[in-house]
């Protein structure tokens, strides 16, 4: 190499270290990345103690990556070249057809399911009042067809399939519904949530299921609450250029519907549509103001009481069964501690669904206190 | 701390850059040991005091044998005292578990394992340091009577973690005088970015397909899988080793020393004894000089060279790790040496290329499920799934799906298994050669970057050794 040559390799290389080491002196730490959808690592605190145990260090490590600059781009780039290298994945998640990012299911172990079907059973044979039982396909599932065919992906109706032979509850037949419909925006390109028109197919299913009429998609009038929303599948992925998602609200509230939101463990008005959520990163926490233990309708029509044992999939399904109950009761036994059993007797509850997504339903860990 | 992280890159580096460069000649050394200090505290605080001692046992043999040179009785009773407390600091601190552990399977016997970390680079700062009271004796480099520059040697970061394992005499001169000249510099950042995107970009992306098919079970296991996988580890291994050494190697250049090669191309051998004098090119060197010809070498008959050969083997294995798996691995390269000494290398000879080049490359990669894996239950079941007795079938479409995702960036890493690029690169006109080694480096540092900083998967596999 020319003598020239040399200066410039030199230099190029000098003046991105510079550069780099310079921006992180100089920019300031941010604390959250709206992109990950997470807390960013802050500068750890130093103590001879946590620099012994080897803590310090892991925590900087974490902190310098964290905090390099302009990380999103970084992390775009390398999806980007992941692509061009032929990748169909990147961390963990599938760009399928018509930009549909997809996490691919991994079955669980068979005891998983079993153990989760113990307890719906013990619920089921617990409690006098009867007890409906069903799970939501995620999009992996519904929209397999949007990837490869061989993209090692386990098959979650298999799934529904062996939990549904070992219930005593009386199961609803959610794959079937969304299934007729899968060429409709069932699910979030962006996110793992079902979308506000597929919770209205597997409302529709669940209604028949207990004999009550549903309202014909016709009679809606959808109103687009957001054009902007990025989901969690899109975090994850790092394939920052695809086009975020629109959200839709098909239920308006009615003036005789009150909401009470057990949220901080006392109860609270609560809001069938938080639209504060809209101009944060978090957009589908806007049905209900997102995971709450306790939350209770008073639909103001007359019927039975319905309590719904489930996650956050029911979130934007629920307002389709307002016209159908007088009451209904969503618990998450994520946070939610209190004996069902007792729940049940004591606002005499006319009917229990236990509804969830196969995700949560094959790493949920708190299914045992279904029965307690 | 590893080359190939942010807070090296971007923070260490250029700091201990700018003060060696900016620091007058004679405090140089004396910097480098302090940084190379940080360095290794960033891992490991603690057994900084375990390196010291290391370093002052040596230091001052070589003090010892240099005094008393003139009563070889007594210079030979510091040199074998010496070897054997470094040795003995390797066992116990490297060792002590396995022993324990497998002792305890005699009835009667109860050893309680320590559970002691392995202090990080041990395996190759013993043996660097232990190289420097031989060399002495032998005449074959000057007493080293600065502490400093000797502490510089023993603990210098760019070899320091996983070599190449640099004896004493290959530096004796660069510690008190070395060149520094931009021709030196900018082979050092060139030679640094290749070893950086060998280790980031190739070797850390092709360990994700190798780790799924590590954890697979006997069912999971198809025949095509288990193929795919070893050869994934076996690139992985390659690019992320001497990764290491040309990043050691470049990041020397720029502080001035000149270390030997470490690496040369092992998967183009065409017979197992070819590949190890290509691939960690230092450890053979090391094991050659301070065992394998003191033992006698090949001058005293066949029957006797195959004992040093086995002995060579044996340690060489069991120096990568302590697992009996270890052992193995290095009687099974032993196993081919003296096949091939005794008649296979003849035959090799003759053989057609593509005959030969094949033979060594099944060798080597059947021989790193021995090494990369834990028991020899593992070990068994992943030979059953290769040569088709698995019960998990041919393949599966995972695999295809797997192939298909990571084919472009297995066929850049095999082609660049071989010599093609430096030969493209050398027929480059003066001229252009300038230009593409700006923009590779470049290019080099702003992909590694990217995929650094999203990384959460960034394990360094030689550190544990």
């Amino acid at each position: 190499m020319s003598k020239k040559s040399q200066f410039a390799v030199i230099a190029v290389f000098l003046t991105f270290l510079v550069v780099f080491f310079a921006a992180s002196l100089i920019l300031p730490d941010r604390d959250f990345s709206e992109r990950e959808n997470r807390f960013l690592e802050g500068r750890p605190k130093f103590s001879f103690e946590a620099l012994f145990s080897g803590k310090y260090i892991a925590e900087y490590e974490t902190y310098s990556t964290d905090q390099f600059p302009f990380r999103d781009g970084w992390i775009t780039l390398k999806a980007r070249v992941e692509r061009i290298l032929g990748k169909q994945e990147n961390n963990g998640v599938y760009l399928g057809e018509g930009d549909t990012l997809i996490e691919p299911f991994h079955a669980p172990e068979t005891d998983v399911i079993q153990n989760n079907m113990t307890a719906v059973n013990k619920l089921a044979e617990g409690t006098e009042v009867p007890v409906y039982f069903a799970l939501i396909p995620g999009k992996a599932e519904v929209w397999a067809d949007r990837m490869s065919a061989l993209t090692p992906n386990d098959s979650q109706k298999d799934l529904i399939d062996a939990a549904y032979a070992l219930s005593q509850a009386e199961t609803i037949d959610i794959h079937a519904a969304l299934s007729a419909h899968r060429d409709e925006a069932l699910y979030y390109r962006t996110d793992h949530h079902w979308t506000t028109l597929g919770a209205y197919y597997g409302a529709a299913a669940i209604l028949d299921a207990m004999d009550r009429g549903s309202t014909p998609l016709a009679d809606y009038s959808p109103r687009i609450v957001s054009d902007s929303f990025y989901g969690t599948t899109y975090s994850s992925s790092g394939f920052s250029w695809i086009a975020p998602d629109e959200m839709r609200v098909y239920v308006e509230p009615s003036e005789a519907l009150t909401i009470t939101n057990y949220y901080s463990g006392a109860p609270e008005a609560g809001l069938l549509y938080d639209e504060s959520y809209l101009g944060k990163k978090d957009k589908y926490a806007m049905f209900f103001g997102g995971n709450t233990p306790l939350l209770t309708v008073d639909t103001g029509m007359e019927g039975e009481r319905l309590l719904i044992l489930r996650d956050s999939y029911t979130d934007c399904m629920a307002p389709f069964l307002f016209d159908a109950f007088s009451e209904i009761h969503l618990i998450d036994l994520r946070y939610y501690r209190a004996s069902i059993l007792q729940y049940i007797e004591e606002n005499a509850i006319d009917r229990v669904l236990v509804l969830y997504n196969v995700d949560n339903f094959s790493t949920d860990t708190n299914f045992f206190l279904m029965g307690r | 701390m590893v080359f190939s992280s942010i807070p090296f890159l971007f923070l260490y580096f250029p700091i201990v850059l700018a003060i060696y460069y900016i620091a007058p000649l004679r405090w140089r050394n004396a910097w480098l040991f302090a940084a190379n200090l940080v360095f290794y505290g960033w891992g490991e605080p603690v057994y900084i005091l375990l390196m010291l001692f290391s370093i002052t046992i040596n230091y001052v043999s070589g003090l010892l044998i240099e005094k008393y040179r003139a009563n070889d009785r007594l210079a030979r009773r510091f040199l074998i005292g010496n070897t054997a407390l470094n040795l003995l600091l390797l066992m116990f601190f490297k060792y002590f578990d396995l022993f324990a552990e497998t002792l305890s399977l005699i009835p009667g016997i109860e050893i309680a394992p320590l559970g002691l970390t392995l202090p990080i680079g041990i395996s190759f700062y013993t043996f660097q340091t232990m190289s420097y009271p031989i060399d002495l004796y032998r005449g074959d480099s000057a007493v080293q009577r600065n502490y400093i520059s000797f502490g510089t040697y023993v603990t210098l970061f760019p070899q320091l973690i996983a070599g190449p394992i640099v004896r004493y005499k290959d530096v004796d001169d660069q510690l008190s005088y070395r060149e520094h000249s931009t021709a030196k510099f900018a082979s050092g950042v060139t030679r640094f970015l290749v070893g950086v995107g060998k280790k980031v970009l190739i070797a850390n992306q092709i360990g994700q397909l190798w780790d799924t098919y590590a954890v697979m079970g006997a069912g999971e296991l198809t025949m095509m899988g288990s193929w795919l996988g070893i050869i994934a580890f076996s690139l992985q291994i390659y690019f992320d080793f001497s990764g290491y050494s040309d990043m050691a190697i470049g990041l020397g250049r720029m502080l001035g020393f000149e270390f030997l090669e470490n690496f040369n191309y092992p998967y183009i051998s065409r017979s197992v004894t070819e590949f190890w004098r290509r691939w960690h090119m230092s450890l053979g060197t090391w094991f050659r000089d301070y065992v394998y010809i003191p033992l006698g070498g090949n001058r005293r008959g066949m029957p006797r060279q195959i004992f040093n050969i086995l002995v060579v083997w044996a340690l060489t294995g069991f120096w990568h790790g302590a697992n009996w798996t270890f052992l193995l691995w290095g009687l099974y390269y032993a196993l081919f040496l003296i096949i091939e000494k005794l008649f296979l290398l003849k035959w090799l000879d003759r053989a057609p290329r593509a005959v030969s080049h094949i033979y060594a490359l099944l060798i080597a990669v059947c021989g790193w499920v021995l090494f990369q894996l834990d028991t020899l239950p593992q070990v068994f079941t992943y030979y059953a799934a290769m040569f088709g007795m698995g019960g998990a079938g041919l393949s599966c479409s995972a695999d295809l799906y797997r192939l298909l995702n990571y084919g472009p960036i297995l066929l850049i890493a095999v082609l660049s298994c071989t010599p093609l690029g430096s030969r493209l690169y050398a027929r480059l006109p003066e001229r252009a050669r300038g230009i593409v080694a700006c923009a590779l480096v470049l290019l080099g540092m702003i992909l590694s970057t990217a995929y650094l900083v999203d990384a959460t998967y960034n394990p360094f596999l030689y550190f544990r050794f």
